[in-house]
């Protein structure tokens, strides 16, 4: 069946990561309020510096002090892009998340001095022992990334307090609220969504309407952040359309029901047909109703609002930049090397989201 | 029949005594009857498969005993007793006496019926401790099957008396000194102190009597408590060690082996059956249950591959034998293809994740009435626990879902299948035959080594 989603067509979608153009859709996915469109890159990343991924290549040093959360690239060769808003969790310590993405060379270790605590009334430090990380709400990414360069361990409970309260739960800032008690609902994002072959990122629509962008540098880089991503950033976000504004189908649902109204009505006055020619109408429908579910997908992609995006240099490393992107409606970080897209977390701001 | 498989393993009302009418006796009477007429062998034989609620088979027992057999087949009558014999022993001793005493409230006395309540309390192994406990409901069913005057006559000591009533319970094939010496123990030791007929044994001892043949006819030899993934039957253990990398020729053969044993003591398919394994990036599941799920969904692919000479096979997402997890899940189109087979009955083998379009499986389910084709489809859900949420995983509403994650489950869950169709029918009707011999045959036994270890 033919994909008509391809990024080269989607232009409002392209102004949000530079250099999307060598990237491609593969068939979209979709349960709940959440969809996901998996990309995939057409170019071979064999001349590109070598990028680990964050389980092997990133690793929790130590957190000294509240605030500051020390990573380490463990290996011997290459370079670590830590993941937009990673954060590590822990029993008995207190949980903290980093508020940016940054670049960390084979054997260098890296203190994030603006890291944010996630967990308010916790005490004690996360030790090296543990590594199981996740990735920042989607509803908190935008204060996140606001509130890099500002060093302050308790600069996001009050965005944490407010979605705690939004789900009925402590108005606390602390993030292990949702993560642990909605953690057998969150955790099924990952069996409802498949990470495939090949994979490299992927768009998330929440209801229909674009919530993000996630591009990883390798395949292995993506598999590795999926979990973190589809469960705690975008499950969240999904989770509560789910639990709260109520699923809205993708349109052209009612496509099908209408050709088998009519499909039905020709049978009766046709007499006998062969099982064979029924199914073969059966898929024609099965195949012309997804077309027209990929169609709504992508106009509801082309109707991204054009804006002027304010690109702020981070940080370089040989020929890779890393980059924040801000928008009035999209934000989010970038790595580009020698002018192609190698990484990049571009999210929808709450207000976007949250308009009709 | 499938309705009433579905009733006889979800619906626990107690059978209660209440007076009128037998409609009255409890509300699922009359769909009792209904299928008793419509099929009385079938409508017995579906007691044995495992799971049944211990209510419901105390009903089918009252049942049989209550209906005549006025009419009937000799073979017929053979394998309604046999029920009544397996019954008899996997039923608690409280639920048979709640259907003798419904059988003397419905003043049904036809022979069988008396015949089978006599025995079964003169024959008891622990009938003591049933007539200390229970002695005034077991004189009611005993002075009902009997015959109130024949049942006191045991207190006359004359000789007359006593070669008559030996000659009247020869007739119900009891041994006429102990049907006598029972008699008597019921009428004259009733006032006795209930510990002290049988020092050192607990006199309730008697209600956990009939637990090693229910367990048995249940399949519940081996259900764990703690599960892990290689607890949860033989043939999904070795596929577990399989998908985490031992592919040992030991591992393989002894795979083989499992999946024949299972094979031999599952119910054969006689028809033609599509079978849709889910074998998507999902079903590998993580954590401590990676391959858990898709392990049990592959062992009981291999299984039916013996259990089916008919069986064709539709594998979504992943390739290879056993088939390696991957891709999204697409089942709508899977089950059109599958359905180009014209097959007696389409399985679905699912973790219950369906994310390419998801609802078109549902769409096509709904759509298939529509066009005619009335191929039943059923959605068999792998899960890890018996407790799993499945909130997020029913593809279908429309379809039958039927659930597993053990493979002592697959009994009940291929007969459950099974009857959604004509073959099928006739398939469990022969397995329930065969388990029905041998049951009686295991049962004959242990009576048997009983008699032995007495006369040892």
């Amino acid at each position: 069946m033919k994909n008509p989603l391809a990024i080269r067509e989607l232009e409002p979608v392209l102004q949000l990561a530079p250099g999307m153009a060598d990237y491609y859709c593969g068939m979209l996915q979709s349960s709940g309020a959440l969809t996901v469109v998996p990309l995939f890159c057409i170019r071979t990343t064999s001349d590109a510096t070598k990028i680990t991924g964050p389980k092997t290549g990133l690793k929790l040093s130590q957190v000294r002090g509240y605030g500051n959360l020390e990573l380490a690239n463990p290996g011997e060769n290459g370079i670590a892009i830590v993941p937009l808003h990673i954060g590590y969790i822990q029993d008995k310590a207190q949980n903290h998340a980093a508020c940016r993405s940054a670049f960390i060379a084979a054997g260098q270790k890296l203190m994030f001095e603006d890291a944010c605590c996630v967990q308010q009334a916790q005490g004690g430090f996360l030790a090296e022992a543990q590594q199981w990380f996740f990735i920042l709400p989607l509803q908190l990414r935008e204060e996140a990334l606001h509130q890099r360069r500002t060093v302050a361990f308790g600069k996001l409970w009050p965005a944490i307090a407010k979605l705690n309260a939004e789900f009925g739960l402590g108005k606390r800032g602390h993030l292990e609220l949702i993560l642990s008690k909605k953690r057998p609902y969150l955790n099924q994002f990952q069996s409802r969504f498949e990470c495939l072959p090949e994979q490299v990122g992927a768009l998330f629509l929440l209801n229909g309407k674009l919530a993000g962008i996630e591009i990883c540098p390798t395949p292995e880089y993506f598999a590795e952040v999926w979990m973190a991503l589809v469960c705690f950033s975008y499950g969240v976000g999904a989770m509560f359309y789910e639990q709260h504004n109520g699923t809205r189908g993708i349109e052209g649902d009612a496509f099908f029901d209408t050709k088998l109204e009519n499909f039905g009505a020709k049978l009766k006055t046709a007499g006998d047909v062969s099982v064979e020619l029924k199914i073969e109408a059966l898929r024609k429908m099965v195949e012309e109703s997804r077309a027209v579910r990929l169609e709504s997908v992508s106009n509801s992609l082309q109707t991204i609002p054009k804006e002027e995006f304010k690109h702020t240099e981070e940080e370089r490393f040989l020929k890779m930049t890393l980059r924040t992107v801000e928008g009035k409606n999209f934000c989010g970080q970038i790595v580009e090397e020698s002018g192609r897209l190698c990484y990049a977390s571009v999210f929808a701001r709450n207000s976007y989201l949250s308009r009709n | 029949m499938r309705a009433l498989l579905n009733h006889l393993t979800t619906h626990t009302e107690p059978l209660s005594l209440r007076r009128g009418k037998p409609g009255q006796l409890f509300s699922d009477w009359s769909l009792h009857a209904e299928y008793f007429l419509r099929d009385p062998e079938m409508y017995a034989l579906l007691a044995l498969v495992p799971d049944i609620q211990p209510w419901q088979r105390a009903r089918i027992l009252l049942q049989l005993l209550y209906s005549s057999r006025k009419g009937m087949e000799d073979e017929l009558r053979r394998s309604l007793d046999q029920v009544i014999v397996v019954l008899l022993a996997v039923l608690a001793v409280d639920h048979v006496i709640a259907v003798a005493l419904a059988l003397r409230q419905l003043r049904a006395n036809h022979k069988h019926t008396s015949r089978s309540i006599v025995r079964y309390f003169f024959g008891h192994p622990l009938r003591e401790h049933v007539m200390k406990v229970r002695r005034s409901a077991v004189v009611d069913c005993i002075e009902h099957a009997l015959g109130k005057n024949v049942a006191r006559a045991s207190r006359n000591y004359s000789r007359e008396t006593e070669d008559k009533l030996c000659k009247y319970l020869r007739r119900y094939g009891v041994d006429a000194g102990t049907g006598i010496s029972v008699l008597r123990d019921l009428y004259e030791k009733a006032v006795e102190n209930e510990a002290a007929i049988i020092p050192g044994e607990e006199p309730s001892s008697y209600r956990l009597a009939h637990i090693g043949a229910a367990a048995r006819l249940d399949n519940l030899n081996e259900r764990p408590k703690t599960i892990t993934p290689t607890n949860r039957g033989e043939a999904s253990s070795a596929l577990v060690h399989i998908y985490r990398g031992g592919s040992s020729p030991e591992l393989c053969n002894a795979l083989e082996q499992y999946v024949e044993d299972a094979a031999k003591s599952l119910p054969e398919f006689h028809g033609k059956l599509a079978l849709i394994v889910d074998a998507s990036a999902s079903s590998k599941s993580y954590g401590e249950r990676e391959f858990s799920t898709l392990s049990q969904a592959v062992a009981l692919q291999y299984i039916l591959e013996r259990l089916c000479s008919q069986l064709e096979l539709h594998t979504v997402g992943g390739t290879g034998r056993p088939p390696v997890p991957q891709g999204a899940t697409d089942l709508a189109l899977p089950l059109l293809v599958a359905l180009e087979y014209e097959p007696d009955l389409v399985l679905i083998v699912s973790d219950g994740y369906e994310n390419t379009f998801f609802g078109d499986l549902e769409r096509i389910l709904a759509a298939l009435p529509v066009v005619g084709i009335k191929t039943p489809v059923i959605v068999l859900q792998s899960k890890f626990t018996s407790s799993d949420d499945l909130t997020l995983r029913r593809p279908s509403h429309t379809a039958p879902q039927l659930e597993f994650w053990h493979q002592q489950d697959f009994e009940k869950l291929l007969l459950s299948a099974y009857l959604h169709c004509d073959s099928g029918v006739n398939s469990a009707r022969l397995f329930l035959r065969r388990k029905l011999d041998n049951f009686c045959c295991e049962l004959q036994r242990a009576e048997e080594q009983i008699v032995d270890a007495v006369i040892g």
